[in-house]
């Protein structure tokens, strides 16, 4: 087993790049850049590239690394621009999922939201300045109900993910 | 019959095309057990020459007198093996093809064993056929040596020249006031980089100056009638509310109160709602509120004869135009016109039009004024534009410094048109050189996916783009906006994979070039089909790319598929050429494949009368007796008449009913469950299954495809039959609804079907066995899908989870 950048040998990667070869219309790409000129996550991190992954997938056999795969911001925006119909985003996550059905972890940040929608129902905890504007604005406090608090918890149990955090604790923001 | 049949069955290798997938020597073996077959073997190619002198051998040497060749569809060959089997002695009728490729080893290419067998049932549907064929004689017609060309663009243009110049009529049929097409609005034109008007005017001239050529400008064909040699066509020419003694002074233009966008620059200028064909420059005005896109083709220039013409939506009727007119020239009641010709070929020549970028609204077309369509630069770069050929962007009316070219806007695109239109990146590369030509020091970026110069010379204008300086950036941009009053480019460099943001003064977006707005009117008029993108569809896409599937009828330019200039030339002279082979002959021989008529069976139901749209079986009385008579030579050969007959008393040569029976037998000998008999029209859906086969579209082997000229042939007897046979399920697969090559045949054939599906619940056959499925001859992939779909339901039937016998009555008819 093993994540194919946790040192996976070169047959995984191979395998995983074919894998992800099925994902989002990877092999329509004529790798025009509409995606990676679109791309949100780009323009403020050229290290993040959506077109070069799909070309790695589509030539060198080379998956995205895991690094890679939690940058993607899941905007949409290069499905959006593409003219070829390839969801440089879907395959992004389709790696995700192969990444944890490995062994990879979750980085530490998602890890954070996962459990502040837990706990809060909210991916982003509503506390400090957000309170303070909401306050400014007149805005009521907002609380999530304990029924559906439970409810929450209740879908992400069930979905697996609160098992896969407690057991892959610690993946540490990676990048 | 005293004597049996002697049946000679040829089966083609197509060299690999057919035996790389079937075995043909099973299929010979199989043939030669057949009943009435004296003779079968097997060719490399049946259709070469060698093939041919080896079936007339055989058909010597064997006495044989009905022909079946198992090779491609008849739509490819059958003309080839009736004229040899003529050459041989034998009626040209009594061939009989069995379509082992298109319909077999093509669409089964991964099955060679259902294939082989499929193959040898399609032999044996062809023999019974065979069997009962009779020798006709063809009906002869004569040929009116006058051609109708629609569309005076370029290639309308090039065909009606070479037509009447061979000394026949011509009536070129133009829908906007003026010649030359959408060639009328460039100003030079690559690969030579030379003035359009320089070989434009001097063909225009030509045509207006040719005594044969009948130009009808303002004038649009609203139907056609008929068929080779003969057709009707009616012509409706809008009235130009200026008449014949117009001198072309000028005085009303002068006079004229109403001002106008001016679509010959795209609104880029304006012009009066009256105004001269050859006024020598607009009055520049970049800054009008544009109405860029407003598709009315007026226009005018330099090479038309020089009179007015009244834009009748925008004239107000005001009147100050005939108040200063020296010649009352102006009718402002001038009424429309309507006229019917009588032509022998008609050339379709209605050419494309642009994509409109409004719908890719990330390159801010419309929103930003120096943003602007590569013919909207053409305008700005010719001397009769509304800039007399300055470089001026819209916005300010200054030179810009730097411009940038974003390639396939519209094309190569899913959410658009996703072919290649081939003439914008050239249209692209001479801009970028006459921008670098004419305005040294200007900055030229283009960006693009590949760079496509495949034409003779056009590497040569790729190469001189590039040593004069041209920036090329391989990128397709994500958008354009607005930051800082500057135009910004945003794309990735993706060579070294950069992202760049960069400015520019102005954004060209190279339109992509679609099918014109009237090809589904003209295709559905001519009964022309349309391919996937919309265009019309030639004959073959490789073997007859100017024919198409009505005779005597052909397509030129860019209406069925975008072509550059000099190949919108030469389809114009390829289209003449065919109208001048059908022109050499003073009369022509058609299928003798009409209805005719047991008068002792006819009980005067009058049935047929009402079902036949050519009024060719009229209602008559003799003797007190109501029965009908058959006019011949108005009947088109559908057979819609002989499945309604209630009596049997109408029959349709060489498609009779006691020959489809017998194919129909044929097919259900062994296995009639597995399989599925598909009653396919000659024009659609026949060809439609031919596509599928050309695009290698699999699909399972169990289908037995029988043609028949139009759905409207089927009739209840013969899905009867399939199902009393043991049918596993039946397709009438006919034309899509407004396409029938022969009016309303497809919709007798709903009507029936609809019928015939309560009738089979109430005789405990599951209805859902018997689809009923519109394809056209470019939905090859419908057909294939309808055919996977049937399998599945094949499939629950085969293992018990839907019942054959079950009444779902009311289950929707399968579209």
């Amino acid at each position: 087993m093993g994540g194919p950048s946790g040192g996976g040998s070169g047959g995984e990667v191979k395998r995983m790049a074919q894998e992800l070869l099925k994902e989002g219309n990877a092999v329509r790409c004529f790798q025009c850049g509409s995606c990676t000129s679109a791309c949100t996550v780009n323009s403020a991190a050229p290290e993040y590239n959506p077109r070069r992954l799909i070309e790695g997938i589509l030539v060198t056999n080379t998956p995205p690394t895991y690094e890679d795969v939690w940058m993607c911001a899941t905007c949409g925006l290069c499905l959006e621009r593409c003219p070829r119909e390839v969801s440089a985003m879907d395959i992004m996550l389709a790696a995700r999922s192969l990444y944890l059905a490995g062994d990879s972890k979750i980085p530490k940040d998602r890890e954070t939201m996962i459990e502040s929608i837990v706990s809060t129902g909210y991916s982003v905890p509503v506390k400090g300045d957000i309170k303070k504007i909401r306050g400014e604005l007149g805005l009521p406090d907002i609380r999530i109900s304990a029924e559906d608090q439970a409810e929450i918890t209740e879908e992400f149990e069930r979905s697996g993910l609160l098992s896969l955090i407690r057991h892959r604790r610690g993946g540490g923001d990676e990048r | 019959m005293s004597e049996r049949p002697r049946i000679g069955v040829f089966v083609c290798h197509c060299g690999k095309n057919i035996a790389g997938v079937v075995d043909p020597a099973a299929v010979v073996a199989a043939a030669r057990r057949l009943q009435d077959v004296v003779f079968a073997c097997a060719n490399i190619y049946t259709c070469s020459e060698s093939g041919q002198a080896e079936l007339k051998k055989a058909i010597k040497e064997h006495n044989i007198d009905k022909v079946v060749v198992a090779a491609c569809s008849p739509k490819m060959h059958e003309p080839t093996f009736r004229a040899c089997v003529s050459d041989a002695g034998l009626n040209p009728y009594v061939v009989e093809m069995a379509n082992i490729r298109e319909h077999d080893s093509w669409v089964h290419m991964r099955q060679p064993e259902e294939a082989t067998q499929k193959a040898m049932d399609l032999v044996k549907m062809a023999v019974a056929k065979a069997r009962l064929l009779r020798p006709l004689e063809p009906i002869v017609v004569p040929v009116t040596r006058r051609a109708l060309v629609i569309g005076g663009g370029i290639a309308g243009i090039q065909a009606a020249l070479d037509i009447a110049e061979r000394g026949h009529e011509v009536v070129l049929v133009e829908k906007s006031p003026f010649l030359g097409g959408k060639a009328r609005m460039l100003d030079k034109t690559f690969p030579a980089v030379d003035c359009t008007s320089c070989f434009l005017s001097e063909k225009i001239n030509k045509v207006l100056m040719n005594p044969r050529i009948r130009v009808l400008t303002l004038s649009e064909v609203t139907g056609v009638d008929g068929f080779i040699g003969n057709f009707k066509v009616r012509v409706k020419t809008r009235a130009r509310l200026v008449n014949e003694r117009c001198t072309g002074c000028g005085k009303c233009v002068d006079a004229c109160p109403v001002e106008a966008p001016d679509e010959q620059n795209l609104g880029l200028s304006s012009r009066k709602a009256i105004f001269m064909v050859n006024t020598p420059s607009s009055r520049p005005c970049t800054r009008l509120p544009l109405d860029y896109h407003k598709e009315v083709h007026l226009a005018r220039h330099s090479f038309s004869p020089r009179t007015a013409v009244i834009d009748s939506e925008r004239c107000t009727r005001c009147g100050e135009c005939a108040n200063v007119c020296p010649t009352a020239a102006i009718e402002l009641d001038q009424p429309d016109i309507e006229e019917q010709l009588d032509m022998g070929a008609i050339v379709v020549a209605i050419g494309f039009e642009m994509f409109d970028p409004r719908s890719k609204p990330q390159y801010g077309y419309s929103v930003y004024p120096d943003v602007l369509t590569s013919l909207e630069l053409e305008r700005l770069l010719h001397p009769m534009g509304p800039t007399h050929g300055q470089l001026l962007r819209p916005s300010d009316g200054t030179v810009p410094k730097r411009t940038a070219f974003i390639q396939c806007v519209g094309c190569r695109d899913d959410r658009a048109n996703p072919y290649c239109a081939r003439v914008c990146c050239m249209v692209t590369l001479k801009q970028a050189i006459l921008l670098k030509e004419n305005y040294p020091g200007t900055e030229v970026s283009v960006y693009y996916i590949d760079v496509r110069a495949g034409g003779k010379e056009y590497e040569a204008i790729y190469n001189k783009a590039k040593s004069l300086g041209v920036r090329f950036v391989r990128g397709r941009p994500s958008s354009v906006r607005e930051r800082d009053g500057s135009l910004m480019v945003e794309a990735e460099d993706t060579l070294s994979g950069v992202r760049l943001e960069e400015g520019a003064d102005l954004v060209v977006l190279a339109t992509g070039l679609q099918p014109a707005e009237d090809t589904p009117k003209i295709a559905g008029m001519l009964k022309i089909p349309r391919d996937q993108d919309g265009f019309l569809m030639e004959a073959h896409i490789k073997l007859k790319p100017v024919e198409t599937v009505i005779d005597g009828v052909t397509v030129a330019g860019s209406c069925s598929g975008i072509t550059d200039i000099p190949m919108s030339i030469a389809r114009g002279h390829a289209a003449a050429a065919k109208v001048l082979g059908l022109f050499s002959k003073e009369q022509i021989e058609l299928e003798p494949i009409t209805s005719f008529l047991d008068l002792e069976k006819c009980k005067g139901c009058y049935a047929c009368t009402k079902m036949c749209p050519f009024q060719a079986i009229e209602a008559v009385e003799r003797d007190g007796k109501k029965l009908v008579e058959l006019v011949t030579s108005s009947c088109k050969g559908c057979g819609t008449c002989v499945a309604g007959c209630p009596f049997g008393a109408l029959d349709q040569y060489h498609f009779t009913d006691e020959q489809i029976m017998a194919q129909i037998d044929a097919a259900l000998e062994e296995n009639p469950r597995d399989k599925i008999i598909s009653f396919n029209c000659n024009w659609c859906s026949y060809a439609g299954a031919d596509f599928a086969g050309v695009s290698r579209l699999q699909y399972p082997a169990n289908t037995r495809v029988i043609r028949v000229m139009c759905s409207g042939r089927v009739s209840t007897k013969m899905i009867m039959r399939a199902f009393e046979k043991g049918a596993g399920m039946v397709l009438v697969a006919p034309c899509h609804p407004a396409d029938c090559h022969y009016i309303s045949g497809n919709e007798w054939a709903k009507k029936r079907v609809d019928a015939l599906r309560t009738t089979l619940a109430k005789k405990g056959i599951n209805p859902d066995r018997l689809w009923f499925v519109y394809v056209s001859a470019a939905e090859g992939n419908v057909y294939q899908g309808t055919m996977n779909k049937m399998n599945a339901l094949l499939e629950k039937m085969k293992s018990g989870e839907v019942a054959w016998e079950g009444q779902v009555a009311g289950a929707p008819v399968a579209k």
